[in-house]
């Protein structure tokens, strides 16, 4: 079945007709061309197709298309500005926590979502928040470096 | 996915003429977390999804002066985080906490954690043991029960065809009520639970009698289930009066865990003794979780 | 798009010593931020899924729906004529061949048999992905159910039926070490110890599935982008099985999500090439996180057992060991591993009697690859659970112990080789320096386990070797092509600083790429045996120093200099010990353009000289180089529940020359996340060859919040034969772990389990068994 759905993706408007089977991450992906968010498992298990929906994370695996109708949706292409990278990103590159980059996007924008949330988290509590993100790479040491950096340095920069 | 016909409903009362229309062509969509999973793989393949997410009245938190009302669209995410829900019923936050991930937990919803069915459903102890009730509508009537009476089987509830459940009622225990639940698995997050055992303990400020408690139990029957004989063990007795012996021995009786993927039945046996005293022991010690 | 920018916090620098006049060019030890982290960190990088060409089908592969049968039929008519279908494929849209790596045992498409439910029996393509799922779903195989095997030692025996009906007794290969009399020292010695040892089936798990992209272009060349890690092994073997020759077939490697040894045999490739000749569209197939688990290769299970006599001051006189190694439905890369195995079977210890049996046997189960640490992490949980065990029986430490025993420069190995220039010793030192092991303070249900292990860097045993072009801009910027992929490990950047350092140019000037199999020189084993840096890193140094000369030649004519005296240190050239450059190479490079026409390109290649192994003795001169590691773990136990918690694991590694720290550490984090799953968590269940887990749910991984503090100390004793002294890392990083573990675990509540992975059921049942008795 077909459905017209209009939302904002990285603050541009969209109107589109949608199958009402398709998930999120397949117009993401496959109609929007917007290939930096990534399939690793289709079930919410590893959070590599994590994208914000109304500036909350969630599996776009999981979510389907028809269900962003009316709202706006950021994925990693959304992130640098004029050139400029997110403090998450430049601090990821910075403190080695990319290997093969896979699910770099899922933790950068999970980790972003956390970070506004709550700029303060202790690493503790960060490593339980970003659980629904798995990475075989990297054993997550950097990858939390790279993020607690961000927060500790939350007073410094901000990035809408 | 195969395809299907997709219904937004905007009522309670449209979803339910829906429901009743499709009976079991139809599957609805909340928070997807469990239904889609189960589309994808194939194992679930509906001709009709109905979307009950329009309908906005279903996902309010409300204290009522007598407990919470939460609706059935109330999302996990929220659950955890609610500051009211975390000074009264912190097990209830613990419990929603416990499921999943950050980003699952911002799109799975209370009454799509019940209505799954599955006897591990983290929500199902907690919601027990503090005697939760939950509130059904249907095309013709509403009714209410006991949170107990909602699990029939693995994957079964109790609803009727054309029926939806909409809330679901948690009342205030006695003041100074003691709550844990505990969660077992081998990692710290991301599993579904091995064992799951909800303890809620309150105690007589004068004589320091315990005069009502609760042991709740997920994932080791076809259904969350009370332990009622390992209650009245505690019952009326003081704090360092509780049997924890002949509980630990007692509990294993009141449940039928199965061997699967996640573990052995005699394991899960011995879990349940083992996580049910220390849930008691952590109460007893005042340590909430 | 973002400016190319690598300036990290440590830059390519040139360092003048204060007084003097002499120079520095400094790339190497350098964390510099990696090559493609910027396109990586925007989502701009591109991975196989990704691709998106015009006309493109997706594809979907059928596999068997039996553990063990004979195929009767296969009707595709169905599926064929389902509405967006373009073509369906089976054996016989493919040449009528068997091939394999070590062993021709396998076919593109089952043909007469199905040997493990993952097996490939049809594939599909069609306008959209839930078209060709649903026409896969409408092939209808007949199949005649045959017994299926699962057990090694079942399949073994004589009245076992034959899973490929030309290899008697299941048994696919053996290798054997023969070392001296171990038999002779049994008899005699005072102290002997028997154990054996089971490790379980886990899968490399890279976030990114499997996934090709295959086009014939107008000419009839078949052009695949694939996720592989192993572009010219691939290319190698599907030039044969589709019978394309090597220039008429073009294997386009793609950035890559994770390998881990899983993306070096052919997967959905060769559905996608039949495909796509058959429909005459580009054909992509994404493999989905179910056929990760059922269909792709694993680690293998290992049966082992150990017999090992020591005398009383702890040194182990005498080693015999005996390795079943379950190879799963096909032979694939099982060989190979068996030899690994065999050759570290002893541990990094010097022993003079050392008898060592391997032997590969088929089952009807996923098929074992290379993962990892190749039959490593399986003997060194093995070995070191036995030598901790040892140590506790007759009163010795466990640290002592290994010092005891461990190998030294001029040591004579297994295999008959002197070590040379080894650092198995500094190893342990560091982790017992830095962990504060001498003072270490037990609580209740608290311990800590050692482990060390042997392995080598860029092969045993086999032949091997590595091309490279370093070709210099007109600009004077540097292009490097080699045939070496970047799985996430860095390899390209570290390829990079290679040709920086030796050419004297700044890394950011360095540019290299992903494989092409067209336009990079042969790489023949791409990222596997931790052989990047190594043998590709030695054929690029080698490249870029052929580079230098040419580009020296034409400065001593520009500026009439003997070529020994000049040196370039970042781009720019002078005489040694004078402190003005001469000039900047680029100016140089332009002029030896134009006007005189010469073209600047280095040519490198490096082979190893390892020998195969004796077939009889296993002796020789195998291993090219040997790794060293040694790992400490510190873990907590919940004796009620059998839960075991890391808190801290240390993990030195003896890499010759540190030349990315930071890419270093990200390795042993990375590995050690694997060797803790492992060790305590992952396992895939199978229930009469069906999967039980084939998800991240229930094959559970470790997450961010079940990760311990990790302290990866680097230890540098310079490798003669590496560029630069530079070692591998990437699999000493995850071998030693559950060894280190099983002994943390020991060393906390007294028990001894041999078996992986030690589930909390496993150590509760354990522990209540000590109590007991």
């Amino acid at each position: 079945m077909d459905k017209n759905i209009t939302f904002t993706i990285n603050n541009e408007e969209k109107s589109l007709l949608v199958k009402t089977h398709w998930t999120l991450l397949r117009v993401i992906r496959d109609e929007l061309r917007l290939t930096g968010t990534k399939e690793g498992c289709g079930e919410g298990e590893c959070g590599s197709c994590t994208v914000l929906v109304n500036g909350e994370a969630v599996n776009s695996c999981l979510m389907l298309a028809v269900d962003v109708d009316g709202k706006s949706v950021e994925t990693i292409e959304g992130l640098a500005r004029d050139g400029k990278l997110h403090p998450l990103q430049k601090s990821f590159v910075e403190k080695g926590a990319i290997q093969c980059g896979f699910c770099t996007p899922g933790m950068i924008m999970a980790s972003k979502a956390l970070l506004e949330e709550n700029p303060t988290l202790s690493e503790d509590e960060l490593r339980y928040r970003m659980a629904g993100n798995l990475c075989r790479c990297t054993g997550y040491t950097k990858i939390v470096e790279a993020i607690m950096d961000v927060a500790e340095h939350a007073e410094g920069e901000k990035c809408e | 996915m195969k395809q299907f016909q997709y219904h937004e409903p905007e009522t309670i009362e449209e979803a339910c003429a829906l429901l009743s229309e499709m009976g079991n062509r139809a599957k609805i969509l909340a928070g997807g977390t469990d239904l889609i999973v189960q589309m994808k793989k194939g194992a679930i393949t509906p001709k009709h999804v109905i979307n009950i997410k329009k309908i906005t009245t279903l996902d309010s938190i409300e204290e009522n002066g007598e407990g919470y009302r939460l609706g059935a669209l109330a999302r996990l995410a929220e659950i955890a985080d609610h500051p009211g829900l975390r000074e009264r019923l912190p097990m209830i936050c613990s419990s929603a906490r416990s499921i999943g991930s950050c980003q699952v937990r911002n799109l799975a919803t209370l009454g799509g954690n019940l209505c799954n069915g599955a006897p591990s459903a983290d929500m199902a102890p907690g919601l027990l043991a503090l005697d939760a009730s939950v509130t059904i509508s249907g095309p013709s009537r509403k009714r209410s029960m006991p949170v107990e009476e909602f699990f029939l089987g693995p994957g079964a509830v109790n609803l009727e065809e054309g029926e939806l459940l909409t809330e679901i009622f948690i009342p205030f225990p006695p003041e100074g009520t003691r709550q844990a639940y505990i969660k077992h698995g081998p990692r710290r997050a991301m599993d579904i639970a091995v064992v799951g055992v909800a303890v809620t303990l309150s105690l007589e400020k004068t004589s320091g009698r315990c005069h009502k408690v609760r042991v709740a139990l997920g994932a080791v029957a076809p259904t969350p289930v009370r332990a009622k004989k390992t209650e009245e063990l505690i019952v009326g007795k003081k704090i360092n009066e509780i049997p924890l012996d002949l509980i630990a021995e007692t509990v294993r009786r009141e449940v039928i865990p199965i061997s699967d993927v996640r573990a052995s039945e005699s394991y899960r046996l011995e879990m349940v003794s083992t996580l049910t005293v220390r849930a008691i022991n952590m109460l007893t010690n005042n340590k909430q979780e | 798009m973002l400016p190319n920018t690598r300036k990290g916090k440590n830059v390519s620098r040139s360092e003048q010593a204060k007084g003097t006049s002499e120079r520095k060019h400094e790339v190497l030890g350098s964390s510099l931020p990696r090559i493609d982290s910027w396109q990586k960190v925007t989502g701009e990088a591109k991975f196989g899924a990704d691709i998106y060409l015009p006309g493109m089908l997706h594809g979907k592969i059928l596999r068997s729906g039996y553990p063990h049968a004979r195929i009767l039929e296969i009707d595709t008519s169905r599926a064929e004529r389902h509405p967006g279908v373009k073509a369906v494929i089976t054996w016989r849209d493919a040449p009528d061949i068997k091939i394999g790596m070590y062993t021709d045992d396998w076919r593109f498409f089952a043909k007469e048999k199905v040997l493990y439910m993952g097996d490939v029996v049809a594939a599909v393509a069609a306008v959209d992905p839930d078209i060709a799922t649903e026409a896969a779903e409408l092939i209808r195989v007949e199949y005649e159910e045959l017994p299926p095997i699962f057990d090694p030692f079942e399949a073994m025996r004589p009245e076992a039926v034959l899973i490929h009906e030309d290899v008697p007794g299941n048994i696919a290969c053996r290798r054997r070490i023969r070392k001296g009399d171990p038999d002779e020292i049994f008899a005699r010695a005072e102290y002997v110890f028997e154990d054996s040892y089971q490790t379980q089936m886990v899968d490399h798990c890279p976030i990114e599935p499997h996934v090709a992209v295959a086009q014939y272009d107008s000419s009839g060349k078949l052009v695949i982008w694939s996720s592989t890690q192993a572009p010219f092994n691939n290319r190698m073997i599907l030039s044969r099985g589709l019978r394309i020759p090597m220039n008429r077939l073009r294997i386009i490697t793609t950035n890559i999500g994770g390998a881990f040894g899983g993306k070096q045999e052919l997967m959905a490739e060769p559905s996608c090439a039949l495909l796509a000749k058959k429909s005459g569209c580009p054909v992509k197939i994404t493999m989905d996180r179910r056929e990760e688990f059922t269909g792709s290769s694993v680690r293998h299970p290992y049966s082992l057992t150990y017999k090992t006599a020591v005398d009383s001051n702890g040194k182990i006189l005498a080693r015999k060991i005996k390795i079943v190694e379950d190879l799963g439905a096909y032979n694939d890369l099982g060989e190979g591993v068996l030899r690994y195995a065999t050759l570290m079977a002893t541990g990094p210890y010097s022993i003079d009697h050392v008898w060592v049996d391997g032997i590969g046997v088929y089952t009807n189960k996923q098929v074992g690859g290379v993962m990892r640490g190749v039959g490593v992490p399986q003997v060194c949980f093995a070995g070191e659970s036995q030598l901790d065990m040892i140590a506790k029986e007759i009163g010795i430490d466990p640290y002592d112990i290994r010092m005891i025993n461990a190998l030294k420069d001029g040591d004579i190995t297994a295999n008959g080789q002197e070590c040379i220039s080894i650092g198995i010793r500094e190893t342990l030192r560091r982790v017992w320096e830095e962990s504060g092991y001498e003072s270490r303070v037990k609580r209740k249900n608290h311990g800590y386990g050692l482990a060390s292990m042997m392995y080598t860097c860029g092969g045993a045993g086999r032949h091997d070797y590595s091309g490279a072009v370093v070709k210099i801009n007109e600009d004077a910027t540097v292009m490097v092509m080699t045939g070496a992929p970047d799985v996430g490990q860095g390899a390209r950047t570290v390829m990079a600083q290679i040709a920086a350092q030796e050419l004297g140019v700044k890394y950011e000037d360095v540019w290299v790429d992903q494989p092409d199999t067209d336009l990079s020189p042969t790489d023949l084993y791409g990222a596997n045996a931790s052989r990047m840096t190594y043998i590709a890193g030695n054929a690029v140094k080698i490249a870029a120093s052929e580079a230098k000369k040419e580009i020296l030649e034409g400065a001593s004519r520009k500026w009439e200099a003997a070529e020994e005296d000049l040196e370039i240190i970042q781009g720019r050239i002078y005489v040694k010990g004078v402190p003005e450059p001469l000039g900047t190479l680029r100016n140089l490079v332009m002029e030896l353009h134009r006007p005189q026409g010469q073209t600047i390109i280095g040519k490198g290649s490096y082979h190893t000289t390892g020998v195969p192994m004796d077939p009889e003795t296993g002796q020789g001169h195998v291993v090219d180089l040997y790794l060293f590691a040694t790992q400490l773990a510190e873990v907590e136990v919940d004796p009620e529940t059998g839960l075991v918690k890391v808190l801290n694991v240390w993990s030195a590694h003896d890499v010759g020359k540190a030349i990315n720290p930071s890419n270093l550490e990200g390795q042993v984090e990375g590995g050690i996340q694997m060797g803790l799953g492992f060790a305590l968590t992952e396992e895939i269940v199978l229930d009469q060859g069906e999967t039980l887990n084939p998800s991240f749910l229930d094959y559970r991984m470790f997450t961010s919040a079940d990760m311990p503090r990790i302290k990866p100390i680097i230890v540098e004793v310079p490798e003669p034969l590496g560029p630069f002294g530079a070692r591998g890392i990437g699999e000493a990083t995850t071998i030693p772990t559950a060894g280190a573990v099983a002994n943390a675990v020991s060393d906390a509540v007294g028990i001894r389990i041999k078996e992986l992975p030690l589930s909390p059921e496993r150590v509760l049942t354990a522990i209540k068994e000590k109590r007991k008795g």
